[in-house]
C-alpha cells in the first residue's frame, strides 16, 4: 500500500519537469533552462566560455563533487580556451571531439538525458546555436581504498574487500577472472536513485535460464530508491516469509570468484561493499573460502563444527529448558543435582530466566554495535559483570543458564554467514516457547515443522537443501566434507547442465 | 494460488494435530521436586505392611560452590502401606515436594522382607512404572535395619546411596567377589526355571549413631558401610549367605569377573600373590543316572604381584608350580562356594538354566526336582592357569 502511494507521488513530481523538451538554438536560454530544472544547486557548476578570437560560445557544466574537475579543467576548458574554431565550419562537433581528451563523448539533445547526463557526474558543453549538446563521461566519485575485509575475515586468504564504487569491485573480479567469458549486464534501479546494478556471470558456466530470471526479477524491481544491496535481496528473493536467506551476501571477491566459477550470478550495486550472489543453497551457507585453502581434512572439520554450532546455536537453549522441566530422567543425575541446587532459590520459571538471559544478551549485542566506539570498553565491563556474576550472584538466574546462553550467542557467531545466525536467532524463541510447553516433543514438531518449510524453500528454481534434499550422491564431495581439491571434478546443481567438469582435461570425453 | 491454500491448510492441520495428540504435558520445574536418588524397602510382619524408606537429595548441600547451610545432603523419611505405591502415596503427608523416580540410584531390600516375605512382589511396581528404571543395582541389609543403614554419612561421595554403588563396583572390578545385580537380573532370575537371584549385603561397621551424624564426615573416627557377603534365594525367600572368598565362584561361572587376587601357598608358611587379569569359564551340565553332573571348565591368565619366598622365578619348573597352586587354589574357591549353594538347595549359579537350554528333555523331567538334583550334583572343576607375567622384578628379595 505504501509502496503503491509513494510512487504515485514521485511519478506526479517527475512530470512538473520539462522531461522530454528539446534544447532550443539559444546557448543562454538552454543553461537558464537547466539550471531552473536543477534547482540552481549551488554545488552546479557553470562555466561560460567566450573566447575573443573565438565567434562560438560555450557553456560548460558539471556538478562539483561527483566529477573530476582536475580533469575537466585540463582536458575541456583549457582545448575549449585555447583553440581556435572556425566559424564557417558546419562540424563544429567533429572539430571539438579531436581537442577534448575525454575518451567517452556523447551527443544529445533532449533536456531529459542532459540533466540526468549532470546529476551522473557527466560534463555537458553545449554551443551556441546548436540545438544539441556532447555529453562527456567524467564521473569520479571519492571512494574509501580497498581494506581488508571487517566482516568475513579468513586466516589465509586474499585481504582485499569490495568498497562502495561499483566498478572497484567489478575490476577486483575481473583481473581475477581474465577470461573473455566474464559478462557483466548493467541496469538502473530505482526511479529517484537511479542506482546502477550489474549482474556478473561467466558465460558457458551459468545456466542461461537463471541468469535470465536474475535480469527479469530485477527488471520487475519498481521503487523509487535502493539504499543497500538487501533492498534488491528483498524484492528478488523466491520466498518473503522465511527466516532463511536465500540469498548471499559477501564481501569477499574471492568469494564472488569462486561462486561465479559455480555457475552462480553475483550482483553489483554502486554504494555498498556488499555483493549478492544467487541461488543459494542451505549447505553452501556453512562454506568458508578458508575450507578451500586449507587441509581438506581440517576443512572438513571445521564444516562439521559450524554446523553443530548452527544446531547448538538454534536449539541449545530449548533443549536446556526442556529437559529440566519435562524430562528430568533425561539428565544424568549427578549435573540435574547440581542444576537442582543453581535452580533451588531463582524465583523464576525456567522459560522466564531463559528470556530474561537471552533478551539480556540480544539487547547487550544491540548495544555493543550502535554505540560510539569509545564506550565499547565500559559496555563489555557492565555486560561481563552483569550477565556472568552479578545476575547470578544475586539469584536472578542460574550459573547454568548464564553458560547455556553464552555458548548459544558463542556458537550463532562461529557461523560464516551472518544472515544463518539471523536465522537461527529468531527460530530459537520460537523453540523456547514451544520447549517450555510441550517439552522435547515440541522442540521435535517445531523442528518437523522447520524443516518442511526448509524443504519447500527455492532459490531461483534451485531446491534450498539440494544436494541433501534432492539427494544427489555426485555432489556429496562437497558438503559435509570438503574431498581433496583434484576429486571436486564437477561442479555443483546451479552451474550449467552441459559444462560439469572443472578439472582434468575437458576434450577428453568427447 | 490455490495449490498455495491447500499447502496452508495442510500445514495447519498438521500443527493442530501436534497440539491435540500430544496428551498430557508433564510440566514441573526443578524447585518443586524432590529427587529421589535411593528406596528402601522392608517388611513389618507384625502389621503387614511394608515401609519404604526414601533417600530424597537435598539440592543445595550438594551445590558446587556453597550456598549450603550445613545441613544433611539428603533427607531419609519413613513411610508404611499395604502396597509400595500406597506408601509413596503416604509419603506426600510427610514431604513437601512432589517425589521423582527416574534418578534412583539403588534399592535396599531389609532382611525381614528378604526372609519373612518374598522377593516376588515388591518389583512389579519398579517394572510396571514407565517414570523407574529397571537398571539399578539392588542390595540388601544384613544385621541392620534399613534406615539405619541409609542414614550412615559419607565423605568422598556426599550421597549414601551413590557411595554405595560406588562400593559394588569397585569390589566387583578389583576383588571379583561382588558383581553389580540389577533390577532386571533379579527379575529375570526370579521369573527364569532353573535359576535362582543372588544380592549382595551391606552392614555397618562401626558406631550407627554417629554414623547418621555430621560427625561422621568431621571426625576420622568414621563409620563405614561395607559389603558383607551374597544373600541366597530360594523360591524368592532368603535362605542363606555365601560369605568371602566364596562368592568369586558366582562371578566366574557367571563370566563377570574382570581382575581378581588369587592367594597362593609357597612353601609352608609364606604365600605369594596373583592377580588374575582375564577368566574365561564354561559350565557344562548333565543328568546321568539321575544325578546331576556339572563340569566347568575355567581358563585364567594373570600376574605375578607378589612373592614372598625366595625361589628363582626365571626358572620354568617354578612357574609350572606357581600355576598349578593358582589352579587348585582357584578350583577350591570355585567348588566351596557350589557347596554352600548346594547345601541351601538354591541354584544360583543358573546350572538349571543350562541345562534347559543344552538337554531340553532331560530338564523337563526332573525341573520339579530340580533343586534337590543340584543339591546332589557331582562337580568337576578344571582349571587352566597361565601366569603371563611377574612384574618389574625378576628375582625376590634374598629372605
Amino acid at each position: 500500500m505504501w509502496k503503491k502511494v509513494s510512487l504515485k507521488q514521485h511519478k506526479s513530481s517527475g512530470n512538473t519537469s520539462s522531461s522530454d523538451d528539446l534544447l532550443t538554438k539559444n546557448l543562454i536560454e538552454n543553461v537558464g533552462q537547466i539550471k531552473e530544472d536543477l534547482g540552481d544547486c549551488s554545488d552546479l557548476n557553470v562555466r561560460m566560455i567566450k573566447h575573443k578570437e573565438n565567434p562560438f560560445a560555450f557553456a560548460v557544466i558539471h556538478i562539483d563533487g561527483i566529477s573530476n574537475t582536475p580533469k575537466i579543467d585540463e582536458h575541456v576548458i583549457e582545448p575549449l580556451l585555447t583553440n581556435k574554431f572556425d566559424p564557417a565550419s558546419r562540424t563544429i562537433k567533429d572539430e571539438l571531439q579531436q581537442v577534448i581528451a575525454v575518451t567517452n563523448i556523447k551527443e544529445k539533445n533532449t533536456f531529459k538525458d542532459i540533466l540526468s547526463a549532470i546529476v551522473s557526474g557527466g560534463t555537458v558543453i553545449l554551443i551556441d546555436n546548436d540545438p544539441s549538446a556532447l555529453i562527456l563521461s567524467t564521473r569520479e566519485i571519492e571512494s574509501r581504498s580497498i581494506v581488508e575485509p571487517t566482516t568475513q575475515t579468513v586466516i589465509r586468504g586474499p585481504k582485499d574487500s569490495f568498497t562502495e564504487n561499483l566498478r572497484t569491485n567489478t575490476s577486483l573480479v575481473r583481473s581475477r577472472i581474465q577470461s573473455p567469458n566474464l559478462r557483466l549486464d548493467s541496469m538502473i534501479i530505482g526511479e529517484v536513485t537511479q542506482t546502477q546494478v550489474e549482474i556478473m556471470y561467466i558465460k558457458d558456466i551459468a545456466d542461461e535460464s537463471i541468469v535470465k530470471e536474475v535480469k527479469n526479477r530485477l527488471q520487475k524491481i519498481k521503487i523509487d530508491g535502493i539504499i543497500e544491496s538487501a533492498y534488491i535481496e528483498g524484492f528478488i528473493q523466491d520466498e518473503m516469509q522465511t527466516p532463511f536467506p536465500t540469498v548471499q551476501n559477501t564481501e569477499r571477491p574471492d568469494a564472488v570468484v569462486g561462486n561465479l566459477l559455480e555457475g552462480r550470478v553475483a550482483i553489483f550495486m554502486t554504494g555498498t561493499p556488499y555483493v549478492l550472489i544467487v541461488p543459494v543453497t542451505f549447505t553452501q551457507l556453512f562454506q568458508s573460502p578458508e575450507d578451500y585453502y586449507q587441509n581438506q581434512y581440517i576443512g572438513s572439520v571445521l564444516r562439521i563444527l559450524r554446523l553443530g554450532a548452527f544446531f547448538l546455536a538454534l536449539y541449545a537453549p530449548a533443549v536446556y529448558v526442556a529437559m529440566i522441566t519435562h524430562h528430568q530422567a533425561l539428565v544424568p543425575t549427578v549435573l540435574l543435582v547440581s542444576i537442582a541446587a543453581q535452580r533451588e532459590a531463582i524465583p523464576f520459571p525456567a522459560i522466564v530466566e531463559a528470556f530474561i538471559m537471552e533478551i539480556t544478551f540480544e539487547v547487550l549485542r544491540e548495544a555493543g554495535i550502535r554505540m560510539p566506539r569509545a564506550v565499547g570498553s565500559a559496555l563489555s565491563i557492565v555486560g561481563a559483570l552483569i550477565l556472568g556474576q552479578a545476575a547470578v550472584d544475586a539469584g536472578f538466574v542460574s550459573a547454568a543458564m548464564v553458560i547455556i546462553v553464552s555458548v548459544t550467542a558463542i556458537a550463532s557467531f562461529a557461523l560464516p554467514n551472518y544472515n544463518l545466525g539471523i536465522a537461527a536467532r529468531s527460530l530459537r524463541f520460537l523453540l523456547l516457547i514451544v520447549a517450555s510447553y510441550a517439552g522435547l516433543y515440541g522442540v521435535l514438531a517445531a523442528s518437523l515443522i522447520i524443516g518442511m518449510h526448509m524443504c519447500s524453500l527455492r532459490s531461483f528454481g534451485v531446491p534450498y537443501l539440494s544436494p541433501i534434499a534432492p539427494f544427489k550422491l555426485k555432489e556429496q564431495k562437497d558438503v559435509l566434507f570438503r574431498f581433496a581439491l583434484p576429486n571436486l571434478i564437477n561442479r555443483p546443481t546451479p552451474a550449467n547442465k552441459k559444462n560439469r567438469v572443472r578439472i582434468g582435461n575437458r576434450n577428453e570425453g568427447e | 494460488m490455490r495449490e498455495n491454500r491447500v499447502r496452508t491448510k495442510i500445514s495447519f492441520l498438521i500443527i493442530f494435530l501436534f497440539v491435540v495428540l500430544s496428551g498430557c504435558s508433564n510440566y514441573t520445574e526443578l524447585n518443586e521436586i524432590a529427587i529421589v536418588l535411593g528406596i528402601g524397602i522392608d517388611y513389618i510382619p507384625e502389621k503387614d505392611v511394608y515401609e519404604v524408606t526414601y533417600q530424597v537429595v537435598n539440592p543445595s548441600e550438594n551445590a558446587a560452590r556453597g550456598t549450603g547451610s550445613g545441613g544433611t545432603p539428603v533427607i531419609n523419611y519413613k513411610s508404611r502401606g499395604k502396597t509400595i505405591s500406597e506408601a509413596a502415596g503416604n509419603s506426600t503427608n510427610i514431604f513437601p515436594r512432589k517425589n521423582i523416580y527416574s534418578h534412583i540410584q539403588l534399592v535396599l531390600i531389609g532382611e525381614q522382607l528378604a526372609k519373612k516375605e518374598s522377593l516376588n512382589f515388591i518389583f512389579d511396581v519398579f517394572e510396571r512404572d514407565a517414570g523407574v528404571r529397571v537398571n539399578v543395582p539392588v542390595l540388601i541389609t544384613r544385621n541392620a535395619d534399613i534406615k539405619t543403614t541409609m542414614d550412615i554419612l559419607s565423605s568422598i561421595d556426599k550421597i549414601p546411596v551413590r557411595s554405595l554403588v560406588g562400593k559394588v563396583m569397585n569390589a566387583s572390578d578389583l576383588l571379583g567377589e561382588h558383581g553389580e545385580i540389577k533390577i532386571y537380573d533379579i527379575i529375570e532370575n526370579l521369573t527364569n526355571e532353573g535359576s535362582e537371584p543372588t544380592i549382595s549385603g551391606i552392614s555397618i561397621r562401626g558406631n550407627s549413631k554417629t554414623g547418621a551424624s555430621k560427625k561422621n564426615i568431621e571426625s576420622m573416627n568414621k563409620t563405614f558401610i561395607f559389603l558383607n557377603g551374597i544373600a541366597v534365594f530360594n523360591k524368592g525367600k532368603l535362605v542363606g549367605w555365601i560369605d568371602g572368598k566364596k562368592t568369586k565362584s558366582l562371578q566366574i561361572i557367571k563370566n563377570k569377573i574382570r581382575t581378581s587376587s588369587l592367594r597362593i601357598h609357597c612353601d609352608q608358611k609364606r604365600y605369594n600373590n596373583l592377580l588374575v587379569n582375564h577368566l574365561k569359564s564354561k559350565s557344562k551340565v548333565d543328568l546321568q543316572n539321575s544325578q546331576a553332573v556339572i563340569t566347568i571348565q575355567v581358563n585364567a591368565f594373570g600376574n605375578l604381584t607378589e612373592l614372598l619366598c625366595n625361589k628363582d622365578i626365571s626358572k620354568r619348573e617354578v612357574i609350572k608350580e606357581y600355576q598349578r597352586k593358582g589352579e587348585q587354589e582357584l578350583e577350591k574357591e570355585i567348588k566351596d562356594g557350589i557347596i554352600v549353594a548346594q547345601k541351601l538347595e538354591s541354584d544360583v549359579f543358573g546350572f538349571g538354566e543350562i541345562l534347559r537350554n543344552t538337554h531340553q528333555k532331560k530338564w523337563r523331567k526332573s525341573k520339579q526336582q530340580w533343586n534337590k538334583l543340584f543339591s546332589q550334583a557331582k562337580v568337576n572343576v578344571k582349571v587352566n592357569l597361565t601366569i603371563e607375567g611377574t612384574g618389574m622384578r625378576i628375582k625376590p628379595y634374598p629372605y
